[in-house]
């Protein structure tokens, strides 16, 4: 592994979302660190931010498979972390030797199981009627993503993966 | 949310006139289909090709509008751009719908279906 979990750098706790929905606190070239609101606008908005920054580096595929996991990522938060009520999010992005290495921190909720969500996939074989209209973002990460790993501590959610660049 | 309808040759041709169908537009859009889907017509042909990006989330209003239609009408799909048909490939959705190559072909189809 080429991070660990536990060297997530503690957040201050009296961080505060600021006004705007995102910002940006890593330098031209660096390793990008965005802290956003957890709302669905907010999440577009970052996902252009990532996309200004990594897309003109990476394959149309490659960037937009990173943005469609990203997107699931973090409109799971906040759905189900935050519950709609809104919150903070970190989102970190680190380059290595042919991936990205992306990591999501919230103070939201734990995952109900308190690992790893395992849903059925969601069935397609099915009369129109019958067809399932939810479940199929965590399996478009689980397709996506690698080396996907959850992990609760003290008051937060850290989902981690890398996105391999081909 | 910017939704164009027309009717051509027995289909309503409604073109998505927005980038992106994602969880902040997906309810917008599934209550503005309904609305526009009001108008008679044999199939719906919903044309993406100017769509870049739709997540679970469009996806299952997508999925929701065909459902709302059946069992007397069928939504069909045109023109989907290289990240949109990811998601509807990866989600085995693309054996669910009609899926045309191009809006044109969707509208061919319309008059070969007709004639």
């Amino acid at each position: 592994m080429g991070a660990d979990l536990a060297a997530d750098p503690p957040l201050p706790r009296s961080a505060q979302p600021e006004r705007s929905p995102a910002r940006l606190t890593a330098a031209p070239g660096a390793d990008l660190h965005l802290v956003l609101q957890a709302d669905f606008l907010s999440v577009r908005h970052v996902l252009r931010v990532v996309r200004a920054r990594l897309g003109s580096t990476l394959s149309a595929s490659a960037a937009g498979n990173l943005e469609l996991v990203l997107a699931e990522v973090m409109n799971n938060i906040v759905r189900h972390a935050y519950h709609g009520q809104g919150g903070r999010i970190d989102l970190r992005i680190g380059a290595e030797p042919n991936a990205l290495f992306c990591r999501l921190t919230d103070q939201g909720s734990a995952m109900p199981t308190g690992g790893l969500p395992d849903p059925p996939r969601p069935c397609t074989d099915l009369p129109v009627a019958d067809l399932p209209e939810g479940g199929f973002g965590w399996w478009i990460v689980l397709d996506l993503a690698e080396d996907l790993q959850y992990r609760r501590t003290a008051d937060r959610n850290v989902v981690q993966f890398r996105m391999v660049l081909n | 949310m910017n939704l164009y309808a027309e009717a051509r040759a027995g289909a309503l041709h409604v073109q998505v006139g927005e980038a992106r169908i994602d969880a902040a537009v997906a309810i917008r859009f599934k209550d503005k289909m309904r609305e526009i889907a009001l108008q008679p017509s044999d199939r719906v042909v919903l044309d993406l090709s100017r769509v870049t990006f739709v997540d679970s989330s469009g996806l299952g209003a997508i999925v929701a509008v065909m459902k709302s239609l059946a069992p007397a009408r069928r939504l069909e799909l045109a023109g989907l751009t290289p990240n949109v048909a990811k998601v509807f490939r990866l989600t085995r959705m693309d054996s669910v719908f009609v899926i045309h190559p191009a809006p044109e072909a969707a509208a061919g189809a319309a008059v070969r279906h007709g004639g």
